[in-house]
């Protein structure tokens, strides 16, 4: 599965599982909780297959996230944008980084996504007040680690 | 670079550039890069704002691309159901089937009343030269999905342009309004729920008539009522329906009831709050109301008081 051709079917098939598991329905208690699965997959991506996966990846997927979850277009691409370029700026260093140092990158990189689409929400009057908000930010940290060793063995690293 | 050392430096002048090409050649232009990528996002985002038809085809195109994806949210749902149906025992079935039997002769009594009311109805606002119509034809839905944003009240459901949706398209369950029509797809279609906080519907206190706008909070089980002077007597239990006016919402639908009352706030209206009569969270099964557009004249009424009795009379077949 080291083959380029293998990377590239993992990659799609684990954005198109990210994109279900972020579509789908969840309880309105338990949704608050929901991690940020596309982040967290195309950051995997970055820091893994950095020839492969970057910020054109990440302005795509951010339009299928816009169509499936009829936000502005454009809205997501944004974000994803900036969290791939950042997840780009430190891919040397984490090499060297633990599975839970990681999972701290992954946190501050959710809470930039996050803060991001906040932004532009905000910008277009629809910014929701509550502090819940920011909750993913935590709990696509706490599950990182599920992500990281489930799409391990497809990357290559360098 | 001392010519004392010639081999060693060059081996690690080698290795550091044999690095830097498989290690950082992706990291050379990755700003500019970020730059125009947003540069493009933000020229969407602002396109999808001032002009927002340009770019539906592009949306309704990854959209059917993106149908997958639809199918397979649904699967729980449905594995649900298929195992709820499976698991039930004959005599639940039949105490279901006796309970449905006895629910669908008192229906069925209220229905000829109301056929009648309602040709009489159409018949005097056409005397009058009102316009409003009474329509009654109904699509039922599936909800396949809810926003994945829980900030958001918002319901996908399995109806799409494919069978005439359009957006504003008002959206009932069994118990009254449950939110109007924001974005169609070609096979599904989104659902601005009452509850959310961008949501307004027009209604009407039932018994004194007075207008208010029932305002979305952002929570499923209640409703802001706002516009409403102190004055106007209103209590607890009241029922509020929708006022058609905005013509979104064809009049007459039950919207909420109100739950509180508070006329000493400090506002110049009275707080009210008020509980919808649709189960926003609980429905899975929702109805499409096709209320014809604004502009349709007296003839349609005409017609429409023709059509209405075939449609709207129990048929005989039926025996409890």
């Amino acid at each position: 599965m080291r083959t380029r051709g293998g990377t590239y079917v993992a990659i799609l098939v684990s954005f198109f599982v990210a994109l279900l598991l972020a579509a789908l329905p969840l309880p309105q208690i338990l949704s608050y909780w929901r991690p940020e699965w596309a982040v967290m997959v195309l950051v995997f991506w970055v820091l893994n297959v950095p020839g492969l996966a970057g910020i054109g990846t990440g302005f795509l997927y951010g339009l299928l996230v816009d169509v499936l979850q009829g936000t502005p277009f454009g809205m997501h691409s944004l974000s994803l944008c900036v969290v791939a370029w950042a997840a780009g700026l430190v891919v040397r260093r984490v090499s060297v980084f633990s599975l839970w140092q990681t999972g701290g990158l992954v946190l501050g990189l959710v809470a930039l996504y996050l803060g991001c689409n906040l932004a532009i929400l905000s910008f277009l009057g629809r910014a929701p007040e509550s502090l819940w908000y920011w909750l993913p930010a935590l709990t696509s940290a706490l599950v990182w680690p599920t992500v990281m060793l489930s799409l391990r063995r497809y990357g290559r690293r360098f | 670079m001392a010519g004392t050392a010639p081999e060693s430096g060059r081996l690690s002048f080698q290795g550091a550039k044999v690095i830097e090409t498989t290690l950082f050649s992706k990291r050379k232009g990755s700003g500019l890069r970020l730059i125009v990528a947003l540069a493009l996002a933000l020229g969407l985002l602002y396109s999808e704002i001032r002009y927002p038809d340009a770019l539906k085809p592009v949306r309704l195109t990854i959209d059917q691309a993106l149908t997958p994806v639809y199918v397979l949210m649904g699967v729980p749902g449905r594995l649900a159901g298929w195992v709820d149906e499976t698991s039930a025992t004959s005599t639940q079935l039949r105490r279901e089937n006796e309970y449905l039997k006895t629910q669908m002769l008192v229906l069925q009594g209220r229905l000829q009343k109301y056929a009648a009311v309602a040709a009489e109805n159409v018949r005097l606002r056409g005397l009058m030269n009102s316009t409003i119509v009474v329509d009654g034809r109904i699509l039922v839905a599936e909800i396949v999905g809810i926003d994945p944003d829980p900030f958001r009240h918002v319901l996908m459901l399995n109806k799409g342009q494919q069978d005439g949706i359009y957006v504003g398209q008002p959206v009932l369950d069994a118990a009254g309004i449950m939110g109007q029509v924001i974005e169609v797809g070609a096979m599904t279609s989104r659902v601005l729920l009452i509850s959310d906080r961008q949501s307004a519907v027009p209604v009407r206190l039932n018994s004194s008539g007075v207008r208010a706008i029932a305002s979305g909070a952002g929570e499923l089980d209640r409703l802001m009522i706002m516009y409403v002077p102190p004055s106007v007597d209103v209590k607890p239990g009241e029922l509020l329906t929708t006022s058609g006016l905005g013509t979104r919402f064809p009049a007459g639908y039950p919207v909420a009831q109100v739950t509180r009352v508070n006329r000493n706030s400090s506002g110049e209206f009275a707080e009210i709050w008020a509980r919808p009569m649709a189960k926003l969270d609980r429905s899975s099964h929702v109805l499409f109301l096709f209320s014809r557009p604004p502009q349709a004249k007296e003839k349609v009424l005409v017609e429409q008081a023709e059509q209405k009795e075939p449609i709207q009379a129990p048929s005989p077949g039926v025996q409890p």
